[in-house]
């Protein structure tokens, strides 16, 4: 009895045999013949450079160990690398949204007003930052053009998120598309909150004063966030006083 | 079964399967280090964001009060991040006589509370007559 199953065929390595000096059934010895069998002159000597089952069968756990290794890290290496993307975008948006705000608070000019007040948008409580007598404050695309307010508001969007919009309110408008143009600064807010602060050193969340505020606080949280990001923006102008020039002729 | 350490006419066996093992090991091992610094980047990004805008926040709160002289140390973000400031006349002097005054240095240095992370600070000059 023969355990080889390819011994008729020529051995090509790497071809999976069954060596004959492998059986041990027989001591590594060819099978005793029953006379019936009639020899075969044709045949090639059985090759001895092949693989036994016991090895391949190590060899594929071996292989689907190291894949499955192989997959998890990659697995875990393409969600770290999403994650980091997403991080460091909203990382990228806050510091621009932080930027640009900062710039815009910075040159604001003396005759300025800042109005904050709350506002009831599709039942939500949400405030809204009125600057007015700002020409080109928070200005985009033609950047003179808009003497008009401005208005920095969270707007709520349909998934519950809110946008923080700048909205250009044009006092008198020729057509209804002009009569506030905005653009989205940022998006996807769970939390937009502003408060300013008075000349006294509190915080509040409502502001009608003639006086510019000292400082403007917003305090945002971005879908995604483990905690609220508050950023402080400084308004110089509140520190400057106007001084009218008087003609020549008044100095007198 | 027995098994060879050198090679026999039977094919690859146990010596060089281990080093193709340790060769697939230590690429894996590579990669796990840089996943881990990856992510290790990316988080020091958010927690260097952190500081900086508290820093950043403190700057501006300075710069819209009379600036108190001396050593005082704050904690903000919901008791989070804890800064340290150092307010100091900064006197700009010619030969004889001081050519600017109102002039304040401002050493400012934000640590996290309860973290071991790495300070972050920042010194300005700010004018206020």
């Amino acid at each position: 009895m023969r355990l080889s199953l390819l011994s008729g065929l020529p051995c090509f390595a790497p071809v999976v045999r069954f060596p004959v000096e492998r059986n041990s059934a027989f001591g590594g010895k060819r099978p005793p013949s029953n006379g019936n069998t009639a020899p075969n002159s044709n045949r090639q000597p059985p090759c001895k450079a092949a693989f036994t089952l016991l090895e391949l069968l190590l060899a594929l756990g071996i292989l689907a160990l190291v894949s499955g290794g192989i997959f998890a890290m990659m697995s875990a290496t393409m969600q770290v690398t999403s994650e980091t993307e997403t991080r460091q975008e909203r990382a990228r948006k806050t510091e621009a949204l932080g930027e640009f705000l900062r710039k815009g608070f910075a040159n604001l000019p003396l005759k300025c007003r800042i109005s904050l007040r709350g506002s009831t948008q599709r039942g939500g409580n949400l405030q809204e930052l009125l600057i007015e007598n700002a020409p080109n404050a928070f200005a985009w695309g033609k950047r003179h053009g808009h003497f008009g307010p401005v208005s920095l508001t969270p707007v709520p969007r349909s998934d519950g998120l809110l946008d923080l919009r700048v909205i250009k309110i044009n006092p008198k408008p020729t057509t209804v598309a002009e009569a506030a143009e905005w653009i989205r600064l940022a998006g996807n807010f769970r939390l937009v909150e502003w408060s300013v602060m008075d000349p006294s050193g509190q915080w509040l969340d409502n502001w009608t004063g003639e006086q510019l505020p000292r400082l403007v606080r917003m305090r945002w949280q971005l879908q995604g966030d483990d905690s609220i990001t508050e950023r402080v923006f400084d308004i110089p102008a509140s520190r400057l006083k106007f001084v009218e020039k008087k003609k020549p002729d008044e100095k007198t | 079964m027995e098994f060879s350490l050198i090679r026999s006419d039977r094919g690859a066996f146990l010596l060089e399967a281990s080093i193709a093992v340790a060769i697939i090991a230590v690429a894996m091992s590579g990669l796990a280090i840089s996943l881990t610094r990856c992510a290790d980047a990316s988080l020091m990004l958010g927690k260097e964001s952190r500081l900086r805008t508290a820093l950043e926040n403190r700057l501006a709160e300075l710069s819209a009060e009379n600036l108190p002289t001396g050593t005082n140390t704050l904690v903000v973000a919901n008791g989070a991040i804890t800064i340290e400031q150092n307010v100091q006349f900064a006197s700009v002097r010619g030969r004889t006589k001081e050519l600017l005054t109102g002039l304040y240095e401002i050493h400012l240095k934000a640590a996290f509370a309860n973290d071991a992370w790495p300070p972050l600070q920042t010194t300005r000059l700010i004018y206020k007559p």
